[in-house]
């Protein structure tokens, strides 16, 4: 288990981590998501003693190890670009660390050969640096962080120097070779869909700051924050006021100042105390349709944006713009199009506004989906 | 014509400009020289007379010292300019690359008052332990690791530069420390630079003749040969003792050359 405990950094006078605290369980793997340039690598630097942080401790296994050098923490590093030794072959750089710790010939050996079965690369043994593909590259880099058993490895983003096709192969490949070896592990990237496949939790990070720690789905359908919320692909961001509630139901009026609608949605604790809140809804969450339906709201499309398989449209509900994403065979509507929208069931929730500060500080219970039975109420239009 | 026309031939003229000081500068004196060596051919008592092979031996010999001697004190320092911090850091860095520019009589005075029986290391060595170094074959070691150890150090640091940080890294959090990182990652991927060096410090050591004119007394290597020589009207001598110090430097020069391209 490692824990960093209000990691502060700053260069030339620019803070780069602001009071970062996170703890990472054994066995688990947590990501460090954000945009670059936000201190995601600084972070690793500082865990595997590479930098030194400013202030702020941390621990691994309850001892702390700030005064330790890169060499003393039993911390494995799988770098950007790999940092394979190019002068030496695959077995030799595999080994480095174990010839380093002066084992035996034979221990070496059997352990490398152990870690080269598992990631199957027994047969690139000999083969030069130059000549392995990015994959293969990745693998090596993972073998030779791990065969030294460290008590955690951080992984700084290793799949972004691979094109898309392998990278994309490689997400579910990498996740299966971090579960087999069973490692305490950190992992950083930019990538939104690489941090949902491989962690087990995801802490996002922004300018420094922790924004959110939790699941990918808590990250992905309870986003805390308007930063998160837009990293995540959640650009509905609307202002609202609690206007009732009664049961586990409330009503929130969603509005632009000169029209509004309403939505029904979950009652969360944070409505007894606040009545006007942002809130989000995601885009898969809203229905698009050509015929009026029951509490369905009127409204006109403004924009199409192709992304790959989907098309993301923008629509002028009541003079506020809502994005829904659909299948590009499935799109059946053209600019400047009359839809009906209407909202999947609880679609609407709140953004709390907090930012994740420490260990000891839990995911705010205010904007947590309260855990009861949901029924349907009937949505005002 | 148009402008483009007379940039054409302006660059054209520029060229043949070039080639033509180019050819004055070096073919025409290598083809002197060959006229001169047909005019008045060697014959193979004196090529292996000892006026010829007395400076070649020296200057070999005591050029293969120095670079060694460059190699023990330039690999260290372009390790220290590369890793380190440290305060005068740069003043250094530009003491280090100070023979590159001085004038070699300048070098072979400041090795005059330094070695000499007068000078700050000479007289404690003369007084105390009658120890001479002026004027001996350690002077011109001397002289030439002065002005051949900068190539070493510039060459390796180089080298080192090009090394990504990222390598040292690695080592570290595989537990290395800071020689084994030296032995096992430095020094290995720092290879090229260190041949390029060594051979340069040597071409550079072997063809000194200004600060090694004024510290070796009565010993003659063969750039001072040459000098003595062709002042002194032995026109064959000088010759032969060119031919050889240029086919030497040009070895040198395409062993650089097939060494940078590794």
């Amino acid at each position: 288990m490692i824990e960093l405990i209000n990691i502060a950094k700053k260069f030339n006078n620019q803070v780069v981590l602001n009071d970062i605290s996170l703890s990472v369980g054994d066995q688990e793997i947590m990501v460090l998501l954000g945009p670059s340039g936000c201190g995601k690598t600084t972070q690793l630097k500082i865990i595997a003693g590479l930098m030194q942080q400013d202030s702020g401790k941390i621990m691994l296994n309850n001892k702390v190890i700030d005064h330790l050098p890169p060499q003393e923490r039993h911390i494995g590093f799988v770098f950007q670009d790999y940092a394979l030794f190019p002068h030496k072959n695959v077995f030799e750089n595999i080994a480095f660390g174990l010839e380093i710790s002066k084992l035996s010939k034979q221990e070496i050996a059997s352990k490398v050969f152990e870690m080269m079965e598992i990631l199957e690369i027994k047969e690139l043994k000999d083969q030069k640096i130059d000549r392995l593909s990015g994959g293969q590259k990745q693998r090596i880099a993972l073998a030779r962080a791990v065969v030294t058993s460290p008590d955690v490895l951080l992984l700084d983003e290793p799949l972004s120097a691979l094109d898309p096709i392998l990278r994309e192969k490689l997400r579910v490949e990498l996740k299966n070779m971090l579960r087999n070896i069973g490692i305490t592990g950190i992992y950083v990237t930019h990538d939104l869909t690489e941090a949902m496949i491989v962690g087990d939790k995801i802490a996002i990070i922004n300018a420094g700051e922790i924004q959110q720690i939790g699941t990918p789905d808590e990250v992905l359908y309870h986003p805390k924050t308007e930063f998160v919320a837009k990293f995540v692909g959640v650009n509905n961001i609307l202002k609202g006021q609690v206007v009732g509630w009664h049961a586990d139901q409330a009503i929130i009026e969603i509005s632009n100042g000169r029209q509004s609608f309403r939505i029904n949605t979950l009652k969360y604790p944070v409505f007894e105390r606040q009545q006007e809140l942002q809130f989000c809804i995601n885009p898969e969450d809203l229905v698009l349709s050509s015929e009026k339906e029951d509490h369905s709201i009127r409204g006109i499309i403004t924009g199409l944006i192709p992304n790959g398989p989907v098309i993301k449209i923008s629509i002028d509900v009541a003079g506020l713009e809502l994005y829904a994403v659909v299948t590009r065979r499935l799109l059946k509507y053209q600019l400047n199009d009359q839809v009906w929208v209407s909202f999947s069931k609880n679609a609407l929730y709140p953004l709390c506004g907090k930012k994740y500060n420490s260990p000891v500080q839990a995911v705010p219970a205010a904007c947590v989906r309260p855990l009861f039975t949901q029924f349907n109420l009937p949505v005002d239009g | 014509m148009s402008i483009n026309n007379y940039i054409t031939a302006g660059f054209k003229l520029s060229v043949g400009i070039s080639f033509l000081v180019f050819a004055l500068l070096i073919i025409a004196p290598l083809t002197a020289l060959m006229l001169n060596i047909l005019a008045d051919p060697v014959d193979l008592k004196t090529l292996f007379s000892r006026s010829v092979l007395d400076p070649l031996v020296l200057s070999v010999l005591t050029a293969l010292v120095s670079t060694i001697i460059s190699v023990f004190v330039g690999i260290p320092l372009a390790y220290v300019l590369t890793y380190k911090h440290f305060p005068f850091k740069d003043t250094l860095d530009t003491m280090v690359n100070l023979p590159f520019v001085l004038p070699p009589s300048v070098a072979g005075y400041l090795l005059l008052i330094t070695f000499g029986k007068f000078g700050l290391v000479g007289y404690p060595l003369y007084n105390f332990w009658g120890i001479t170094i002026m004027f001996t074959l350690v002077a011109i070691i001397i002289a030439q690791t002065f002005v051949a150890f900068p190539f070493v150090v510039k060459s390796v640091r180089t080298s080192m530069e090009e090394i990504p940080p990222a390598l040292i890294d690695a080592a570290k959090t595989l537990g290395a420390r800071e020689f084994e990182i030296f032995w096992q990652v430095i020094l290995p991927l720092a290879k090229t630079g260190m041949l390029s060096g060594i051979i340069m410090a040597y071409a550079r050591a072997i063809g000194e003749f200004g600060a090694t004119m004024m510290v070796s007394g009565l010993l003659v290597t063969l750039p001072v040969a040459i000098f003595t020589n062709a002042l002194g009207g032995n026109r064959e001598i000088a010759n032969v003792l060119a031919l050889i110090l240029i086919v030497i430097s040009f070895t040198i020069l395409i062993t650089f050359k097939r060494i940078a391209k590794i």
